[in-house]
């Protein structure tokens, strides 16, 4: 590497060694790690092998921690630079594209690697603990690594071809969601679409797309990683899997050095997009923005943060798909099961499920989208309070997900035992309390937290309510366990729902106190 | 509330963490009058229009706005201020009509008077066809223009202009000032935050200058503008250079010095005011056979009093 390089390296590296996030995560994983230690020590009578058992949890955390942080981390490698609008100094200063594309790249890579390895002499505990072997170790290592490797290249191209950075960590989520489950979905769906006749597995599209999705298969870490966990193995480190994320990594890398000129040689001003969102001279006008409200906040947020009507037909149109997919699925199955209850099951999980997901990533989004285009000030200075602004733009959002309700709501009409028998369950075990507390806390969570980390907010509050939840149940098993001297306690679950009830219920008046706080502090900035 | 007080503060304090912004910042702001607010960067600007804006809590002092207070009755506050920011924020994801129809609406204006104000602001603004635009298409000029326009929108009687012709160029700045002084002439009362001085001293009936979180002058622009004490500065323009005038002067009481400009028949003639009325000194001119062209005295310029008032350096 040539001195510039090297320049550029250090400065990113200074960079992200300032950052709160890069300490927030090692302290994150490290955390867990040493639960899963005084997890397994607290019981060690009860779990066979539990070296294999922790380093299980260790591996799974690990990947989930490396494609959390990964994902913010890579794909605001160059875009961070679009933002700032230091692209173009850069570029001025005679560095080449590579040697940019190295010297922004390879210091976030370094700090991903640093986050696993120091995770790594813990690990070598699992061999003291037993179940597990040294090669295994060296093997899920390889395995990790190199997919980190593979999200650095996705990470670094996707920051190539968009010009912002939440935009690029969208668009490495979904290829990374396909890489993941286009295996899953693709070769149980092309198996029963040749046993229903549908296509011949001598047909083209049979004989074109069942080695790509093998070929997915057998690249994935969590096939390679499910390999390594059984007792016994005796592979190589170096697997298909660690030769074929390489690949990928490489070839990633060569695809944004390709185009680097191509996507950056405009410097385009950085702008919020409008999405789908039609303007009133438009043809399709119709679809497109009508008057304000009198609820002004609210009309915002329809259309500029939920999609406006377009968002709303999408949502349908999308609820409609799984409707035909599941009518079709069960069919073909050719059982004794009711197509109506099949469809009205689905709709009752899939549509409050999705709609709740596409509502928390909105409370995370529009804060800092208000703060990032500099435009929470405006809305601070209208005469309505700070509960009330936040309140008419959660009304916003609800009603661009009005779809989900309303297909709810078809779900129970089709299935209305399945719905009776859900609700008996939900209330006879208070879980359906514990789900709406921890849905309320988890809402505030993304809105504070989106307010406190740049970019990474939603990640961030995602991955508190995974471990959250994880490390909150474990403790309390174990709590319960130690004080039930050993042996089974009946009540532990309900226990457990009170107690998980009881405590997101009375986080939720601090954050709310702390989300209002923030926000005015930050309008005032 | 005081009659045709518009702002009221009084000692204001304010402190972001450890570090102090303002100090005791007092001024007043009279109704439909545009008050200049000037300061070196970090002097507490900023800051102080935020305050009034309802933006940020004041630490101590009083503030008050139309005789309310800005943290306890915000609501009333808001409805009756309009704030421009030292940026150019916008959702401009939008057109132009949307965003001045939202900001109405938000305002709780009905449909119809909606039309008819944002047609008046565009039109007040130079405007009228661009509303179909998006904002992201719009000049920095056309933003700020836009900018302004959001702020009327909801016909506030104060406006609070943060550095509103930051950015612009001459002839944007022109225009913006011509925007201003008809605003006056609709009875508007304008708070303006200001680095461009020259402008200012066309622009404002009253100034306040503060340094460093404190106020340094707050009053009309004449008084700060006219020499201190019993010193002053006249520029006397004669049909032609003539020496006798300018010996004749030298000799009269009270006047300490003459100098003549260069190239041209003008005198900077210095004088007691005590000592020497302007009419005595019309009279020596005069006599000693000077045909006079102008008389006017040499008001200092804001720049001077700027820099006699603040202090070197940047605040730490």
């Amino acid at each position: 590497m040539s001195m510039p390089v090297m320049a550029l390296f250090n400065r990113s590296l200074n960079l992200d060694s300032r950052k709160f996030t890069t300490y927030l995560a090692r302290i994150g994983l490290v955390a867990v790690l040493l639960f899963f230690i005084m997890a397994i020590h607290g019981s060690p009578y009860r779990v066979s092998a539990p070296g294999l058992r922790f380093f299980t949890g260790v591996v799974g955390t690990s990947l989930f921690f490396i494609s959390l942080v990964g994902i913010s981390l890579f794909s605001s490698v160059i875009t961070e630079e679009k933002e700032e609008r230091t692209l173009g100094l850069l570029k001025m200063t005679g560095l080449s594209p590579v040697s940019i594309l190295l010297g922004k790249s390879v210091s976030r890579i370094f700090g991903a690697v640093l986050l696993l390895l120091a995770a790594f002499p813990f690990t070598l505990l699992a061999v003291t603990l037993g179940g597990v072997s040294l090669n295994q170790i060296v093997a899920a290592y390889c395995t990790v690594l190199s997919y980190a490797l593979f999200l650095g290249g996705l990470g670094l191209f996707c920051s190539i071809c968009l010009e912002r950075s939440q935009n690029a960590a969208g668009l490495a989520f979904l290829m990374l969601l396909l890489f993941f489950f286009l295996d899953r979905a693709g070769l149980p769906l092309l198996q029963l679409s040749a046993r229903a006749a549908w296509i011949s597995t001598t047909g083209l599209f049979y004989t074109l797309t069942s080695p790509v999705l093998e070929w997915v298969h057998a690249a994935s870490p969590i096939t390679r990683i499910i390999d390594i966990l059984q007792t016994g193995f005796s592979g190589s480190p170096i697997g298909f899997q660690v030769v074929s994320n390489l690949g990928l990594a490489g070839g990633f890398f060569a695809l944004s050095w390709l185009t680097f000129e191509r996507f950056t040689r405009e410097v385009k001003t950085p702008a919020p997009s409008r999405g789908l969102v039609f303007t009133r001279t438009s043809i399709l006008r119709s679809f497109g923005v009508g008057r304000a409200w009198p609820n002004a906040l609210m009309w915002k947020e329809f259309y500029f943060g939920a999609g406006g009507r377009i968002g709303v037909l999408a949502r349908c149109l999308l609820l409609a798909g799984l409707i035909t997919l599941t009518a079709v699925v069960v069919a073909k199955q050719g059982g004794n099961e009711d197509v109506s209850q099949a469809i009205g099951s689905m709709l009752m999980i899939m549509a409050p499920a999705t709609g709740y997901f596409e509502l928390v990533a909105h409370a995370g989004n529009s804060f800092s989208k208000e703060l990032k285009w500099r435009t929470l000030s405006e809305i601070m200075v209208l005469p309505t309070s700070t509960r009330g602004m936040v309140f008419q733009k959660l009304k916003g959002c609800l009603a661009g997900m009005t779809p989900y309700l309303f297909f709810f709501a078809i779900g129970v009409a089709l299935a209305p035992e399945a719905f009776l028998e859900a609700m008996e369950v939900l209330f006879r075990s208070g879980a359906i309390f514990l789900i709406i507390a921890e849905a309320v806390f988890f809402l505030y969570l993304a809105a504070w937290l989106s307010l406190v980390f740049k970019r990474v907010g939603l990640l961030v509050a995602f991955g508190m309510m995974y471990l959250g939840n994880g490390l909150g149940v474990a403790l309390f098993s174990l709590v319960v366990f130690a004080l039930s001297g050993g042996r089974y306690y009946e009540g532990g679950e309900t226990t457990l729902v009170i107690f998980g009830t009881v405590l997101a219920t009375s986080l939720v008046y601090p954050l709310h106190r702390a989300l209002m706080g923030r926000i005015e502090r930050k309008a005032g900035e | 509330m005081d009659t045709g007080r518009v702002i009221d503060v009084r000692r204001l304090r304010y402190a972001y963490r450890k570090r102090p912004a303002l100090f005791g910042v007092t001024l007043t702001v009279t109704e439909q009058s545009i008050h200049g607010f000037v300061g070196p960067n970090g002097a507490g600007k900023t800051t102080t229009l935020k305050i009034l804006a309802t933006l940020l809590k004041p630490q101590g002092g009083v503030v008050r706005v139309f005789g309310r207070d800005v943290v306890r009755e915000y609501k009333t506050v808001r409805r009756r201020i309009g704030f421009m920011p030292d940026y150019v924020s916008m959702y401009r994801q939008m057109t132009v009509f949307e965003y001045l129809d939202f900001f109405a609406a938000a305002y709780g204006m009905g449909t119809g008077r909606r039309n008819k104000i944002i047609e008046e602001v565009l039109a007040l603004t130079d405007m009228e066809g661009r509303k179909d635009e998006l904002i992201k298409s719009l000049s920095r000029g056309m933003a700020q223009r836009l900018s302004l326009a959001r702020v009327l929108v909801h016909d506030p009687a104060l406006l609070l202009l943060d550095e509103p012709a930051s950015g612009l160029d001459p002839r944007g700045r022109i225009e913006l000032m011509e925007i201003l002084k008809e605003l006056r002439r609709m009875g508007k009362t304008i708070f303006i935050s200001s680095h461009i001085l020259t402008e200012l001293t066309m622009l404002c009936d009253y100034i306040t200058i503060i340094d460093r979180g404190r106020t340094k002058y707050s009053g009309t622009m004449e008084a700060l503008l006219a020499h201190q004490g019993d010193v002053v500065e006249y520029l006397l323009t004669l049909k032609e250079q003539h020496e006798p005038t300018e010996k004749r002067l030298r000799e009269l009481d009270g006047v300490s010095d003459v100098t003549r400009l260069e190239d041209s028949p003008s005198y900077q003639v210095t004088v007691n005011r005590e000592s020497v009325t302007t009419n005595e000194m019309l009279k020596c001119v005069l006599e000693a056979g000077g045909q006079i062209v102008a008389l006017k005295e040499n008001l200092r310029h804001l720049n001077e009093a700027f820099m006699d008032l603040t202090e070197p350096g940047v605040p730490l």
